[in-house]
């Protein structure tokens, strides 16, 4: 037996007297009813996650067909499901992330221990080279071109420090009229020093193999004095300059 | 149980064919609706809820018609309009209809039955846009569109709530003379509605005492139930008619004619909503009943009992009493026997019906 209420205007204020609950708890189920009618037509209209969060806390209470109830099963699996995929894609992506920044890394530090092996050999073969040389009774300066101006090292082993030249760079810096001009900046190859009181300087410069034999420039450079700078022969181990600076 | 003097009022039921001699205040809408009908196939009848737009075709153009003109089919939607069309075609059918029919065929079947024109009547359609879907809808129009081009002495009237009319207008594209002949139905005038009163309490031998000042009882009835609109519902008005009713029985007894005066509606006191403090009043005498009827009864199940039958619109639906009953005993634990009490109850309050 089908029953209904007498008129819209009973149910308008059944309506407005219901509790906000129950009308929570019609639109929920009104909710499942019309998404099943739609997932009769098509398969793919189950309810999102969002909507079963909704009728969750009137799932209970309602009087749902025993295929509703089915289709909120299934609507719920597809949900797990699809969150597990997620943890599942998530996984993937951050292990492929790790992987290719672990790959950079590696391939990176490759690449310098590859480099570094590359010099260390080279120079293990400079060394082995100059071992032979001095066995032999040669100058190592003879090795090569570049290095025939180097001093003798003579019959004492070879240190490393003795591939590198230490040059002693001192000297005066005065002005036109001869008076020392104090805390003028010497520079050259990155070292640098200051001119004491009496307008004298005193550097040492320890240079590289490749260096060795190349003019390289010694700058002066004072506040309210022109800049000078000089040519060094770096085959001299000690290098006497002066350096007269003129006024801006 | 308390009892309570049944009115002759009509209450919150739709007038019918008898109600004839007490049917007012709608003789200019009868006579439209008689003529659109008469020229056309297709009528769209709509207006507000509570204007009586199921009394203007069951009372209005049913007594205009002679029975051997039309053969009248009122569809409500129920669970599914086309079922319900199969369902009442079924039940007006002398010859056995065949189901695997088409529509069509089975109309022409019809006609050939009683060789009168078929007038199918859609009352309330506004619930197949409640309670239906796009599908039900769409296979409804394309049904409707068919069965108006065939040649068949068929005529269709759709009857429904104004606030639902814009979902009309995507079918147009499937009928497209949808909206060609539609009629209103505008809320009563204050003449229609004296009308109403006056013409009722005649009928029913109820007497309408002017007041000291000489003014017309029924005319204080209106300016009591208008609304900040200046509007009155008719199923306000019925509901109040029915409470005086109640309020005189009461005073002069069962047996003491009728009268309508103004200590009478003095006594209705201030009424903000006729309708609200009927439903109240009802819901509170039957909390009432329940609490000495059965002793476990849940306070508020009366309402939780209508509350099934309102959609979440808040709008009527028709609903299965089984279905009620095992909803509510799953929801809040409603017994049985209270629903069936409850039922019976709010049929004699004229609350709710069967539908039939």
């Amino acid at each position: 037996m089908k029953i209904e209420l007498a008129h819209d205007f009973i149910a308008k204020k059944i309506y407005e007297e219901a509790s906000i609950e129950d009308k929570a708890r019609a639109r929920a189920t009104k909710l499942v009813h019309d998404r099943y009618q739609h997932y009769l037509s098509s398969k793919n209209f189950l309810l999102t996650e969002r909507e079963l969060i909704y009728i969750s806390p009137f799932i209970e209470r309602m009087d749902l067909m025993h295929e509703e109830e089915s289709y909120l099963r299934e609507s719920k699996k597809a949900i797990n499901r699809a969150k597990l995929m997620r943890r599942f894609k998530d996984v993937v992506l951050v292990a492929l992330f790790s992987g290719i920044i672990f790959s950079t890394w590696g391939f990176w530090e490759r690449q310098r221990f590859f480099h570094a092996s590359k010099h260390l050999a080279s120079a293990q073969d400079s060394i082995h080279a100059l071992l032979r040389n001095q066995k032999k009774g040669k100058p190592w300066h003879s090795m090569d071109d570049g290095n025939k101006n180097r001093p003798e090292i003579g019959t004492e082993p070879l240190s490393p420090a003795a591939f590198f030249s230490t040059i002693k760079l001192q000297g005066k810096v005065a002005n036109e009229q001869g008076q020392p001009i104090s805390e003028a900046l010497i520079q050259i190859m990155g070292a640098q020093a200051y001119t004491k009181e009496d307008g004298s300087y005193e550097l040492y410069l320890i240079l590289p193999p490749k260096n060795m034999g190349k003019n390289i420039s010694l700058n002066i450079s004072k506040t309210n004095y022109l800049p000078a700078s000089k040519p060094i022969d770096t085959d001299n181990p000690t290098i006497d300059s002066e350096f007269t600076l003129v006024r801006e | 149980m308390a009892t309570q003097v049944k009115s002759p009022f009509k209450f919150l039921d739709s007038y019918d064919k008898k109600d004839k001699a007490i049917f007012f205040g709608r003789t200019q809408e009868t006579f439209e609706l008689y003529d659109r009908i008469f020229e056309t196939n297709l009528v769209l009848l709509y207006g507000a809820s509570g204007t009586g737009k199921t009394s203007l075709i069951n009372c209005g153009l049913g007594n205009q018609f002679e029975s051997t003109d039309w053969h009248p089919i009122f569809i409500r939607r129920k669970d599914n309009i086309m079922e319900s069309m199969k369902h009442e075609f079924q039940d007006h059918s002398i010859k056995k209809l065949d189901e695997n029919r088409s529509m069509i065929d089975q109309v022409r079947s019809l006609y050939l039955d009683y060789f009168k024109p078929i007038y199918l009547i859609f009352d309330q359609f506004e619930e197949i846009f409640i309670l239906g879907d796009k599908e039900e809808q769409k296979i409804f129009f394309e049904m409707i569109y068919q069965l108006l081009e065939e040649d068949l002495q068929c005529k269709v009237v759709i009857s429904m709530r104004e606030e639902y009319i814009a979902y009309l207008s995507e079918f147009e594209e499937i009928l497209p003379y949808l909206f060609d002949n539609r009629l209103r139905v505008e809320k009563m005038n204050s003449k229609n509605l004296k009308d109403v009163i006056e013409g009722t309490a005649t009928n029913f031998n109820i007497e309408l005492k002017k007041t000291p000042g000489g003014k017309d009882i029924s005319e204080l009835i209106i300016e009591k139930l208008r609304d900040k609109n200046h509007e009155i519902d008719l199923a306000n008005l019925q509901v109040y008619l029915d409470r005086l009713y109640q309020l005189s029985v009461k005073k002069n007894g069962a047996d003491a004619p009728i009268v309508f005066d103004e200590e009478l509606i003095k006594q209705t006191g201030n009424l903000e909503d006729v309708m609200s403090t009927f439903l109240d009043q009802q819901l509170t005498i039957l909390e009432g009943e329940l609490a000495e009827k059965y002793k476990t009864a849940k306070k508020g199940a009366p309402l939780d009992i209508l509350f099934e039958l309102v959609t979440d619109n808040g709008t009527k639906h028709a609903i299965d009493l089984e279905q009620i009953k095992k909803r509510l005993k799953r929801s809040k634990k409603i017994e049985p026997a209270v629903i069936d009490y409850c039922v019976v109850r709010f049929k004699e309050m004229r609350i709710l019906r069967e539908l039939s």
